[in-house]
């Protein structure tokens, strides 16, 4: 269980680089944050030995590693904990469902401390207020909370819960939090925009039934003759056509593929004469031609996937790719070469014919929501799906990036406003809620969230709205022409991606 | 030197010397102590602090004063000495903070959110289960505390009596005038729009009321009289100020939170010191205050520099009064203004008035607002206390946030419309079926509507002596 997955993890995003991302899009998380650390709280609870719940703790690169302050951070935040605790109702302090939070703004900093596990782990992260500012980056405290939950749920996608991994073995614990912390924070790039860090969602590609079709069936028939394959995943792109994983993986899942292992192999791809014909493996041995044992150093990377029940399966995760199409197939048994000579056999010849189908149909499909004069964000929490004009792709930078010269830069005082008023104006409990914000330099932001759904409009000043009876009527006139989709998304509850075929639903 | 709120005309026992009373009170505590064995006094002590601990969280809101020492002053639940350790608690989370070159703002979990606030030799912390204005809440009750200590002897206290000095010494009886500041927070539009509300009146008998008061001030001609307001309901019937001084509608709102928050005024004047942190924070004022008829819910409020002038200023109201009394005319209006204040009625606006449920109109430089008239659904307490919130998460947002100008939020029960200018912030609640375009259309003819009974709503002319 304990081989690394992490030589997946690249030591640097090749995609993410300033030509394909306009100026200010993204930040690096690591010129943003003074810390981050992961404690065990009921290690420290011996006097002298209170620096033992410190299980890792990462700082700017070029700090000295300094014990007593890492032992006085971590318990100033469980001394925080408690704290909140004693105000709250005792009936009401429990774990199920949500990760039980602290915020603690000071002047010079915002930080953020989470329990996860019962309790048995706090994880914390404090951002720099002042290099946020440097970056202009704005710091929304849902949003740090979001980036925190999701570095846990990455780390037990791959190492399973941390007490498990901490009870077999501290001291193996401690070096995987920190091999993996220490790269997963020195490459994770944040969107100007938090709320895009926030939304913890996918981006789907709408497609028309035939070749949804056609995907699902030879789905059904990979699974047919390997049964050793229990979960599925299909990419075309960046974008998600199909998954069979518990929808609490997919994200985290879906940024490890798109952020991490498509982008290293894209890369691979670009070099010249490197183009096998039909299709290649990502994940696992490259010399398939023998029939020797599958050793630790080329395995393909254990996943751990939510089962029904909630505990956790070991998957080995195996990702074949050909043209633009990408399928993961997770195998909960031991991976052999004969296996992987089958499947690339069986995909070779498919995969291809069906990229190209995919390529073919969705052609028509894109130009449609793509937007020159406004920025838009739309979510789904129910299904994930996860839409916006700000995205930066680094799979699809090509296309993305011939419209996004032309919508202004958002600035940051509106970035905050976005934020703060679907924060405190937006009731969270409502599942309604239309919310029309005026800016002082013009900029006019509507979020409606109808059934859930949340669309978010960002109106440039170039839109030249006088007065909020024009932007209504603006909006509907306007921006939903330019967006029927995202009307029908919004106003009809249809999800973004159903053509005509529903999304199926995680087994 | 005396400074709490202590010299009064006539004297009721129990306020004599509240920081004395407290102060044996303490002594006896502290011999009892020393007199028990600690074997004993433990188990008897630990359910004590339990149960205050557990009540907790009944509480919405909970206040904490301390000093930078961790030394307990006040907490609004009472029983301060119950709590030693969760003070203890907070100096060590600010001061922890401080060390490192920074300062602790605040602390928030899902549903509760604490606030701390740093004022030397004072930390200040609310924990609340809102999360609107926590701050703006700390700061006006450090300035309660800057009325009765002013800062110039807060800054030397610590110095002359030690790190240890119990500083209730010093505040000993005004707890119901902090009690008061954090309470209003939850009623009053006023204190959660930082301004002042105007009684409505006739600007002409505003005038007249308003000349009477300057004439009974500048006939008795008392040095170092410097300000006089006649106050009703929390509200300001009329100002005057002797020339070239202003009186800051936060000095102003200290004075309305005396006044409402001291049952005595009723029976009999008062004279009190009192520091006006925005005047001046180094040094007193005397207030001098009464009702100006016999329950009377108007008030008027004499501010002097000098601690002599006591019997001159109650010459003044006796001579206001008797003016008052004279004219049938003035009587007549402050009387019907007083006792039966004429809101501002969304129906003066016309057609679609009934979609405008309510409005809060503040003038930027004055700092004063208007409310409109309470009607339906705002009628009773838990309704007002729903407005008041939504006012005050309104406030929050538009001074946590730069750069909004217009606010239109549609939820399932209501529709609020905010505009902020240069000059005034408006907000109106409506009705959940009402447009973006109704709503602004409504907005405006409520500004123009405004601008046409200024002068009944507002204070537009402070006559000095």
């Amino acid at each position: 269980m304990l081989q690394s997955p992490l030589r997946y993890l690249s030591s640097s995003y090749g995609n993410y680089t300033a030509a394909t991302t306009h100026r200010g899009a993204l930040c690096l998380i690591s010129d943003l944050i003074d810390y981050f650390f992961v404690a065990h709280p009921l290690s420290g609870r011996r006097e002298g030995e209170e620096h033992k719940r410190v299980m890792y703790f990462y700082t700017q690169p070029g700090t000295p590693p300094d014990k007593t302050r890492q032992t006085e951070v971590t318990g100033f935040a469980e001394a925080i904990v408690n704290f909140m605790n004693d105000f709250s109702d005792k009936e009401n302090q429990n774990f199920e469902g949500d990760f039980p939070y602290r915020d603690v703004m000071t002047d010079k900093t915002a930080q953020v401390y989470v329990q996860v596990e019962h309790g048995e782990f706090l994880l914390g992260i404090s951002f720099d207020k002042q290099a946020s500012k440097n970056f202009e980056y704005t710091i929304f405290m849902p949003t740090l909370r979001s980036v925190l939950i999701e570095a846990y749920k990455m780390f037990k996608l791959f190492f399973g819960p941390m007490e498990d991994f901490r009870r077999a073995d501290e001291t193996l614990f401690q070096q995987r939090l920190d091999y993996f912390f220490g790269r997963y924070f020195s490459q994770l790039r944040l969107f100007n925009m938090p709320l895009l860090n926030h939304f913890i969602g996918v981006d789907f590609q709408p497609l028309n039934g035939t070749p949804f079709l056609t995907i699902e069936t030879l789905l059904a028939e990979v699974k047919e003759d390997f049964p050793a394959v229990s979960k599925m995943l299909f990419l075309y792109q960046d974008k998600l056509l199909y998954y069979s994983v518990s929808k609490a993986d997919l994200p985290s899942l879906y940024r490890y593929l798109t952020e991490n292992l498509l982008p290293m192999s894209l890369r691979a791809e670009l070099e010249p004469n490197t183009r096998v014909p039909g299709g290649k493996w990502l994940t696992g041995p490259t010399d398939l031609q023998n029939d020797l044992p599958i050793t630790l150093d080329c395995s393909p990377p254990t996943v751990f996937l939510t089962a029904a029940d909630e505990s956790y399966e070991e998957h080995k995760l195996l990702v074949y790719r050909s043209l633009n199409a990408t399928i993961c197939l997770f195998v909960n048994t031991e991976v052999t070469r004969l296996m992987m000579r089958n499947m690339d056999g069986f995909l070779g010849a498919e995969l291809p014919k069906l990229a190209s189908m995919i390529g073919e149909s969705i052609s028509t499909e894109n130009s449609e929501l793509r937007v020159s004069d406004f920025h838009y964000i739309y979510y789904n929490p129910s299904s994930l799906s996860l839409r916006t004009s700000f995205h930066q792709s680094p799979l699809v930078g090509g296309i993305t990036s011939k419209n996004t010269p032309q919508l202004p830069a958002v600035p940051q005082s509106v970035h905050n406003i976005v934020c703060e008023t679907y924060d405190r104006l937006l009731e969270a409990s409502e599942d309604f809620g239309e919310c029309i914000v005026k800016e002082s330099r013009d900029w006019w932001i509507v979020i409606k969230k109808v059934n859930e759904r949340i669309l978010v409009l960002l109106l440039p000043p170039t839109f030249n709205i006088p007065s909020l009876q024009e932007a209504h009527s603006r909006i509907e006139n306007h921006v939903f022409i330019s967006l029927p989709k995202l009307k029908t998304a919004v106003y009809f509850s249809v999800m973004l991606t159903e053509y005509g075929k529903p999304l199926p639903l995680p087994s | 030197m005396s400074s709490g709120i202590a010299t009064l005309l006539s004297i009721p026992a129990s306020t004599s010397a509240p920081g004395e009373a407290s102060h044996s009170d303490l002594q006896a505590l502290k011999d009892q102590a020393n007199m028990s064995m600690p074997q004993i006094e433990l188990p008897e002590e630990e359910p004590i602090e339990e149960s205050a601990l557990d009540r907790l969280s009944h509480y919405p809101y909970q206040v904490f004063v301390l000093s930078e020492y961790g030394r307990p002053i006040y907490v609004s639940c009472g029983q301060e000495d119950q709590l030693c350790a969760f003070f203890a608690l907070i100096g060590v989370f600010v001061n922890r903070v401080r060390h490192n070159g920074d300062m602790l703002n605040s602390i928030s979990s899902k549903d509760l959110h604490a606030h701390f606030l740093f004022r030397k030799p004072l930390i200040l912390c609310i924990v609340s289960k809102r999360r609107d204005q926590l701050r703006s809440q700390l700061e006006v009750l450090f300035n309660q505390i800057l009325s009765t200590i002013s800062r110039k002897q807060l800054e030397t206290i610590y110095e002359k009596r030690g790190d240890n000095y119990d500083l209730r010494r010093l505040l000993g009886g005004t707890n119901k005038y902090m009690d008061g500041s954090l309470s209003s927070w939850h009623y009053d539009l006023a204190q959660i729009s930082s301004a002042i509300r105007v009684l409505p009146m006739e600007a002409a008998d505003r005038n007249a009321l308003s000349t009477t008061l300057v004439n009974s001030i500048t006939s008795a001609n008392v040095e170092g009289m410097l300000f006089a307001v006649v106050l009703a309901h929390r509200q300001i019937v009329c100002l005057s100020r002797l020339k070239k001084h202003l009186l800051d509608h936060k000095d102003l709102s200290l004075i309305i939170n005396l006044v409402s928050n001291t049952s005595t005024i009723a029976d009999a004047a008062i004279w009190t010191p009192i520091c006006l942190p925005f005047f001046n924070d180094s040094g007193f004022l005397h207030a001098y205050i009464s009702s100006l008829w016999e329950n009377s819910p108007a008030h008027l409020v004499l501010l002097s520099v000098d601690r002599n002038t006591l019997k001159d200023l109650h010459l003044i109201k006796e001579d206001f009064c008797a003016k008052i009394q004279s004219s049938p005319k003035i009587l007549n209006s402050f009387e019907a203004a007083v006792t039966s204040p004429q809101s501002f009625s969304p129906s003066n606006i016309g057609t679609g008035s009934e979609m405008l449920w309510h409005f809060l109109y503040r003038n930027i430089s004055s700092r004063q607002i208007c409310l409109s008239a309470s009607r339906p659904p705002f009628i009773g307490q838990e309704e007002r206390v729903l407005l008041t919130r939504s006012a005050s998460r309104v406030y929050d947002i538009l001074r946590s946030v730069d750069g909004i100008r217009q606010i239109f939020v549609r939820n399932k029960k209501e529709v609020l419309y905010v505009k902020a200018e240069d000059r005034y912030e408006l907000q109106c609640v409506l009705s959940p079926f009402c447009s973006p375009t109704m709503a602004s259309i409504l907005g405006d003819r409520l500004l123009k509507a405004l601008k046409t009974y200024e002068g009944r709503y507002f204070i537009t002319h402070v006559p000095s002596f």
